[in-house]
């Protein structure tokens, strides 16, 4: 064979394509993704996927050419790997007015792997945002949704990666667990082999406080990889020191024990003192929520006690051993848990009964304790948005309705509101004023309505007094029967 | 059927033969001495629309503007006729030369009042002479008399685009006038397509000049957000960008008065925005930031079942912080598997 049949049979077995095993060509290899911060182009597109994956936006203004801190920024920081890891978890957009892709390079010069227009864009929609009159550099943090987490104007070296490793524990504590799963895998399997003596929970806490951004999530992954329950133990307690900035990773984590406290009662428990004590407030949610869904009150003693801050062996302590601040809360949650503290607590006479748990509410909302001398009806008209034609329309009785029925009639043919137009419907159903069909067709619309249809159901089965089933035929003539009979 | 088909194939030939094919033999001067000679109005429109069809080709006249001129130019008292003034009037308008049709319009006008057409005619020229106010009143006037079409659409739309380019609307008192120019159109004439311009160009002003905590800055939100939600819900979907134009109008509300509870607008606008969004294939919700946000307002409410059910939707796209938050306040008993 001559050397170039012999070149082209060898072509011909060797290539997938022209041997015929059905693969195509290998595509060719696209170049390596920098190891810094990958710059995203699209700014629609990545704001829609922040909202999509759920995670923070990092927008890095770095609009000046001439000028140290941002020339230090883009060259070194921005495309170093530690500046890139941290940012892996965020959708990230660099801001900067100028053209460096000259002579049809494919790739921006100052940012490798980006493209101007990408960057042009981002400034545009930053000053959009922010206005004109723009400090760079500066970095800014928006949650998932859009709201500002975080704003840094100039470089003074606080912006660094831990920082923005412990915003994504704050505002993605699932993408930051991920994250630490992946970059503190060491630190992670150390403390998994770590025997468990008088220097396991300090080294814990050496981690917590080291300044490390997804430390919390770093030990949250060696609790879920530990079954002994001492170590999980240990490892709740030492979770007592996490910063502020981290605490959501923890919610995250003890969000399944604090709504089942029935599965795992010891950790629940230690969940909830922890969470008391690394932000006072996250204590308070777990702990209501926990108490509202405990059956045993005993367990619920055990969580004042963590609450008030009182010894295991000491009294159960009532409402008013708690911080007056958050007292309203324990009330609602012990009224929801039928617990006799809740009815022992001193409220004023003119709480009727039955009503406890509305005025409960009515006061956690507006921040007030039940010790505090209150005008109930205040607190109950700034809880209740005035407002609300719905809650005004329902809550009124049949011949306030009647009374009033010009005005509810009105409201029936309200041009904007679906909500106001189904009050309407609801309260004249409700006082058996019948309008042309108006009220049954409404109310059978809101049935199926996505946001309406559960409570326009509720209410309108409070009327009716049965059921109807599924069939809407059975509605009409239910509700038609109630309107021929017309007023009482 | 194939006799009927040759014999309507037959009519248009006709037709075609008796009308267009004529006049395109017709000669100028012949067109204008039917136009000298007619004494009846059904004789002088004929020949009056006769000659419009000539504008522009060879021979005839360059433009309507030249047309117009010619008209001028009738002897014997024919130039004062109100048909002449009223195609005099109509070519000007073509010319983009309105602001002289008004007066030849006007004229028309006194002779017919209930002529729709020459009141839209008249509206077109009063907005190409710079007097908008006057302008959407008369085609509001045209309406009234029963003129409809894209003539007209295309007239409102154009009067309020020029009547707030003309204006800074950062100067107004209260509402821009562009916006109470809308309103008196949009009395008569409910068209959902002007209440969605209307706010979308008073949204736009809102950005530019507004501060919000002023009472002006309140009273344009509440306008914005009123026509917004006329326009998107009287004719849901008909123009594109409604989810876009309630969550802009909402956010206007909420920069003048994030505070005040039951604020209906704000909600309303909210709930339509959310309906807006809903994947009809049951796919997550095209506005997550929208779902969270009406979840805060129906907390706000006191409706902490729906709140929960929204905040539950909104985490069930992806994590949020803000739902987060607000279900952190939410009453202690929602969750889990209750």
């Amino acid at each position: 064979m001559r050397p170039l049949a012999f070149l082209c049979a060898w072509l011909a077995l060797s290539t997938p394509v022209l041997a015929g095993d059905g693969k195509s060509a290998p595509k060719p290899k696209k170049p390596p993704r920098p190891a810094g911060i990958w710059w995203e182009k699209d700014v629609a597109t990545g704001l829609q996927r922040a909202m999509r994956e759920g995670r923070p936006v990092l927008f890095a203004v770095n609009a000046l050419e001439n000028e140290r801190a941002n020339n230090r920024l883009a060259s070194v920081d921005y495309r170093s790997a530690a500046w890139g890891e941290a940012t892996r978890g965020y959708v990230a957009f660099v801001c900067n007015p100028n053209d460096h892709m000259a002579g049809g390079a494919k790739s921006c010069s100052r940012y490798p792997g980006h493209v101007c227009s990408g960057h042009r864009a981002a400034l545009t929609w930053f000053t959009k945002r922010f206005g004109d009159n723009l400090i760079s550099p500066q970095h800014v943090i928006l949650e998932p949704d859009g709201d500002v987490a975080y704003r840094k104007e100039y470089y003074t070296g606080v912006v660094k990666p831990a920082l923005l490793e412990a915003y994504l524990s704050k505002l993605a504590p699932r993408v930051a667990y991920s994250r630490a799963g992946i970059g503190r895998e060491k630190k992670i399997a150390e403390l998994g082999k770590r025997p468990i003596d008088e220097t396991f929970e300090p080294h814990v806490v050496t981690w917590l406080r080291s300044g490390d951004g997804l430390a919390a999530a770093g030990v949250l992954n060696a609790l879920d990889d530990s079954y002994d329950a001492p170590r999980r133990a240990a490892l709740i307690r030492a979770l007592r020191r996490t910063p502020a900035l981290q605490v959501p990773v923890l919610i995250h984590a003890a969000e399944e024990r604090v709504l089942y406290p029935g599965d795992e009662p010891a950790e629940t428990r230690a969940w909830i003192a922890t969470l008391f004590a690394a932000d006072r407030a996250s204590g308070v949610w777990a702990a209501t929520r926990a108490l509202v869904r405990m059956e045993d009150a005993s367990e619920r003693d055990a969580v004042l006690r963590l609450w008030a801050g009182t010894p295991a062996d000491a009294p159960a302590p009532g409402i008013d051993d708690l911080p007056a601040d958050e007292r309203a809360y324990a009330y609602e949650a012990l009224i929801l848990a039928k617990d006799r503290r809740a009815l022992a607590t001193r409220v004023p006479a003119a709480w009727k009964a039955g009503r406890e748990l509305e005025i409960a509410r009515a006061l956690r909302q507006a921040d007030r304790t039940t010790s505090t001398p209150v005008d109930l009806g205040k607190v109950l008209s700034s809880a209740t948005p005035p407002g609300t034609v719905r809650r005004s329309l329902l809550a009124a009785d049949e011949a306030a309705v009647r009374k009033a029925a010009d005005a509810v009639v009105m409201k029936l043919n309200h041009a904007l509101s679906a909500r106001v137009r189904i009050a309407a419907a609801l309260a004249l159903l409700k006082a058996r004023l019948p309008q042309g069909g108006a009220v049954v067709r409404t109310i059978l619309t809101a049935l199926d309505d996505p946001l309406e249809g559960t409570e326009t159901r509720a209410q309108a089965l409070r009327v009716l007094g049965e059921d109807p089933g599924p069939d809407r035929a059975e509605w009409t003539r239910l509700m038609g029967e109630r309107l021929k009979g017309g007023a009482k | 059927m194939r006799a009927r088909a040759i014999l309507v194939v037959g009519v248009i030939a006709l037709l075609l033969g008796t009308g267009l094919v004529s006049d395109a033999k017709e000669k100028l001067p012949d067109l204008r001495r039917n136009l000298l000679n007619a004494h009846e109005a059904k004789q002088m429109d004929r020949a009056l629309h006769a000659l419009t069809l000539k504008i522009g080709a060879p021979g005839f006249y360059a433009d309507h503007g030249a047309f117009a001129d010619w008209l001028g130019t009738l002897p014997d008292g024919k130039a004062d006729h109100p048909l002449v003034k009223r195609h005099r009037g109509w070519a000007l308008v073509k010319a983009k030369r309105g602001g002289e049709g008004i007066p030849h319009l006007e004229a028309a006008l006194k002779s017919n009042p209930s002529d729709g057409l020459t009141r839209a005619w008249l509206a077109d020229a009063l907005r190409q002479g710079g007097k908008f106010m006057e302008a959407a009143t008369m085609l509001t006037s045209a309406v009234q008399c029963g003129e409809r079409g894209t003539y007209v659409d295309e007239t409102i739309a154009s009067i309020l685009f020029a009547f707030r380019r003309s204006q800074i609307s950062g100067h107004a008192d209260d509402l821009p006038e562009y916006v109470l120019a809308a309103r008196i159109y949009l009395g008569v004439n409910p068209d959902p397509k002007i209440h969605h311009t209307t706010a979308r160009m008073l949204l736009d002003d809102f950005a530019v000049f507004e501060k919000p905590d002023r009472t002006r800055g309140k009273s344009w939100a509440r306008a914005a957000a009123e026509h917004a939600l006329l326009g998107i819900t009287t004719a849901p979907k008909l123009i594109g960008g409604d989810l876009q134009l309630a969550y802009d109008a909402a956010r206007a509300l909420e920069a003048v008065d994030a505070e005040t509870k039951g604020n209906t607008l704000r909600y309303d606008l909210l709930e339509t925005a959310y309906r807006l969004g809903i994947d009809p294939n049951g796919g997550p919700h095209a506005r997550p930031d929208v779902v969270v946000w009406l979840a805060e307002c129906a907390a706000r409410e006191g409706r902490f079942d729906l709140a929960y059910r929204l905040v539950q939707e909104r985490l069930s796209i992806s994590e949020s912080p803000r739902a987060k938050r607000l279900l952190m306040k939410l009453p202690p008993d929602l969750g889990g598997d209750d």
